[in-house]
């Protein structure tokens, strides 16, 4: 039995275009091979580093924690999935599960 | 109709093939169309992806009053009739080219103001199984 499979060179690839000028591009080149993608945003309340031996009272420090926009671009690829995040617009570490 | 009202073709005659579509709303107006905003109500943005890569941007208007200076400035523009009042589809710019390859999906990250293109898997999917 001979078999034969192939998904050709052309990779689909997945690029942000800023608005409302469309450019430059920002092409997402660990999204490789990519079939599909999601987006969702939310408001977090990030807690932020505070050093226990400055600040004793609990309380306090609960209420300290900040409201943060976080926004997830999830690309479906071929074998991977991979996540790219905002919080506040400043972009985080891209992260790989494969 | 529950649970929407009766839907309408808002663009028709259009010479290209599409893959991908994306409407996001007033909230997300960016500068270019504060000046439009001066001649007519606010619109939401439709924006088009072809099989060839290109992307075209179309306001959407939900209010009745003609903009004629945009008319005079060159632009496209579609007239509709909707339950008596006039809602208007305008082209504003056709991207040509935007990527090599057909634009399959399109999405919008609000905080970056950016739109999200994933293109390209036009890619050639070949199974022979003798």
């Amino acid at each position: 039995m001979f078999g034969f499979d192939s998904t050709g060179v052309l990779d689909a690839t997945v690029t942000l275009f800023p608005l409302p000028s469309i450019s430059p591009p920002t092409p997402l080149t660990k999204a490789k091979a990519a079939f599909s993608f999601a987006i969702h945003s939310c408001l977090q309340h990030v807690q932020p580093d505070v050093n226990p031996q400055q600040s004793g009272d609990t309380e306090f420090k609960k209420s300290q924690a900040i409201p943060t926009l976080v926004t997830q671009l999830l690309v479906g690829c071929r074998r991977k999935v991979v996540l790219y995040s905002w919080k506040d617009g400043e972009p985080q570490e891209v992260k790989v599960c494969s | 109709m529950a649970p929407f009202t009766s839907p309408k073709v808002v663009i028709s005659g259009l010479k290209e093939k599409f893959d991908s579509l994306l409407v996001h709303g007033k909230s997300e107006l960016t500068t270019s169309t504060i000046l439009y905003l001066l001649f007519t109500s606010i619109a939401d943005r439709l924006y088009l992806g072809s099989s060839t890569g290109n992307l075209h941007i179309y306001n959407l208007n939900e209010g009745t009053r003609k903009c004629g200076s945009i008319l005079a400035m060159g632009y496209c523009s579609y007239h509709l009739l909707v339950d008596g009042g006039e809602r208007t589809v305008e082209l504003v710019e056709v991207k040509k080219n935007l990527v090599r390859r057909s634009i399959e999906q399109l999405g919008l990250i609000k905080d970056v103001n950016s739109l999200v293109v994933l293109s390209g898997s036009s890619f050639l999917k070949i199974h022979v199984w003798l």
